[in-house]
């Protein structure tokens, strides 16, 4: 009776108002089951991308080896009686669980691959729109004057074309006419026109903060103790930025993914020997009355790893922002 | 942009030619199109006949048609199909925005909302090809491809309006959620307005506003889908051409239809921007003060 039950729950609470920023936003993000499921979605995907060689079923062995190219497959079939070109694709069986293309490729393991080829793009194509949008967004919007002038103006120009269609030039320039592709040309002028069509907009957003940062007591403070211009963006500027630059980049990432889909339906992407969703889908159009298979896998993984993205950004910014945290 | 073509690392020559031409057809071709000209003199002659003359030059690949009359046949097709995507967007779109501001937090509003995220996430690659699976393969009811009868225009403008419709969607219904908060709502509604004549009368007006340059915006969003949803229905727009062309490397083709969708983009902002100082007073007295 004397026992009086020690309520622990509210030290608890006393405890959590300490987090850090960042274990303060994982948490936040767990607490959202759209964030939780687009997460682990991603998560699972990057990591089919990983491993993909062994999780592709007709991969490695002396017989009936895969064609390497670049370290990345065209996958044939494992036997290689078995291969038919120019064939009729074919309905699932055993061995091939969602059937084969006309050429008698597995489309699972190129629906694996392709996702190495999606994420693999993304992942180059954001980080230079990352490089290129931060240090010009800082250059402009902490330097003023001139400098801001001239980087707005050429981001303007940008804005003035749509976007694809603009990497569909830059492409169609790189490109080399009928001949065969090589493919580290095709896919590096992939990434470099989707780089360049994507900073603009995260130039713009890293310049309107940096704006206002710059105005802020502790950079005013860092300027008066002697600190140099370099050094107050890099400590001071940047670290204040970061969640702004990842919510951004995230939110960008499905927008990469549908372009890069869109560029390889359009024959401008991933050249042919390489699987990508989207020339996935391009291929499978002649069959879509005999195959139906052939066209909604590749476009139904396209469509919920964009959705993914999209939910996954939007949620990130939700947890990040810190004028949504009321 | 011209230089950008011509920089390209295989001439139009290799391609009319074919693989199996001798050096002097080849020559003699490149003597016949001008391309043996240094490239500032081919650059001024282009920009010279389009000032002087509205001409394009002509294509490469497809017998000489000349670029202009190119665009005069296929840009109306295009024009056409964006216009329909447009008006099924906001048909769509704008509707089902409105009702889920008025039944803010309703089952119709979270059902309205994931739908909106699902379209923005489904590309017209996908639903293209998946439209034409279900209404024309497997049921029949719509023709596959083509640009014939105003049936054939359906699936297309479906496949190209979803994504904007869905956009509207989400615009609509923040923009009519911020109004319905304003004071002068609250007002309306307590001199004894009804709630729906308040909202019909002060709130969609105020409200629409937004959404105006979301239109604008998604006419880019709208010309670069038409070059997918064309390829995929085969509709003979410009989307197609361009695409077309740019395989082919047909120079005067590609600038010209590069130069056309440019100018139309521009053309498109700067009336929206204009339309918006005309509908919001506010607008325009800031810019006469600054």
């Amino acid at each position: 009776m004397s026992d009086i039950p020690v309520d622990l729950s509210s030290t608890e609470v006393k405890e959590k108002v300490t987090l850090s920023p960042a274990a303060d936003a994982i948490r936040r993000l767990k607490r959202n089951p759209a964030a939780v499921i687009s997460g682990a979605y991603i998560l699972l995907l990057i990591v089919v991308a990983l491993f993909a060689p062994l999780l592709a079923h007709n991969t490695g062995g002396e017989n009936g080896a895969p064609i390497t190219r670049a370290g990345l497959i065209t996958h044939w079939n494992y036997d290689d009686s078995d291969t038919h070109y120019n064939s009729l694709p074919a309905p699932p069986d055993s061995l091939h669980r969602l059937g084969t293309d006309n050429l008698g490729q597995d489309i699972a393991t190129r629906l694996i691959y392709g996702a190495r080829i999606s994420l693999g793009v993304t992942v180059l194509v954001v980080f230079i729109e990352a490089l290129i949008g931060v240090t010009l967004g800082l250059f402009a919007g902490y330097g003023s004057g001139l400098r801001d002038l001239l980087l707005m103006r050429v981001t303007d120009v940008m804005f003035a074309f749509p976007d694809i269609l603009l990497a569909v030039l830059v492409v169609a320039v790189l490109r080399s006419g009928n001949k065969a592709l090589n493919p580290v040309v095709s896919i590096g002028g992939l990434v470099f026109a989707l780089g360049i069509v994507a900073w603009p907009g995260l130039s713009r957003l890293v310049r309107g903060q940096a704006l206002a940062l710059r105005e802020k007591e502790y950079v005013e403070a860092a300027k008066a103790g002697g600190v140099k211009e370099p050094a107050i963006i890099w400590r001071h500027i940047l670290p204040n930025l970061l969640s702004t630059i990842i919510v951004s980049v995230t939110q960008d990432a499905a927008a990469v993914i549908l372009a890069e889909a869109t560029l390889s339906f359009l024959g401008l992407g991933v050249p042919p020997p390489f699987p990508s969703w989207g020339r996935m889908i391009m291929d499978a159009l002649p069959y879509k009355e005999t195959q139906p298979l052939l066209l909604i896998a590749p476009g139904l993984l396209l469509a919920c790893t964009v959705m993914a993205f999209n939910f996954f950004g939007d949620a990130l910014r939700d947890a990040l922002d810190p004028r949504l945290r009321q | 942009m011209f230089i950008v073509a011509h920089l390209a690392p295989s001439s139009p020559v290799d391609i009319i030619a074919g693989e199996k031409a001798t050096l002097e057809e080849k020559a003699r071709l490149a003597h016949q199109y001008g391309l043996d000209r240094p490239l500032y003199i081919q650059y001024g002659s282009y920009v010279w006949n389009i000032v002087a003359h509205g001409d394009f030059g002509r294509s490469f690949s497809r017998s000489q048609q000349p670029v202009t009359e190119m665009i005069r046949s296929d840009f109306p097709v295009t024009a056409q199909l964006a216009l329909q995507a447009i008006i099924f967007a906001m048909v769509i779109g704008l509707p089902i925005g409105v009702f889920a501001a008025l039944y803010h937090n309703s089952w119709f509003d979270r059902m309205a909302m994931a739908g909106v995220v699902a379209m923005v996430s489904v590309p017209s690659i996908v639903l293209g090809p998946l439209l034409v699976l279900f209404f024309a393969v497997h049921n029949r009811w719509l023709p596959v491809s083509g640009w014939d009868s105003p049936k054939y225009t359906i699936l297309p403008t479906i496949a190209l309006g979803a994504r904007t419709a869905a956009i509207m969607a989400r615009f609509m219904r923040s923009s009519l959620l911020d109004v319905l908060k304003q004071d002068y709502m609250r007002t309306a509604i307590a001199k004894g307005l009804s709630r729906s004549r308040a909202v019909w009368k002060h709130a969609l007006k105020n409200a629409s506003l937004p959404v105006l340059t979301v239109i604008g915006n998604s006419f880019g969003a709208l010309l670069t889908g038409s070059f997918v949803v064309e390829t995929i229905f085969q509709v003979p727009g410009i989307g197609y051409v361009s695409i077309d062309s740019i395989t082919k490397r047909d120079y005067a083709v590609i600038q010209g239809m590069a130069l056309l969708v440019a100018l139309l983009f521009t053309l498109v902002n700067l009336s929206v921007d204009i339309l918006y100082g005309v509908i919001d007073p506010r607008v325009r007295s800031q810019e006469a003060r600054a």
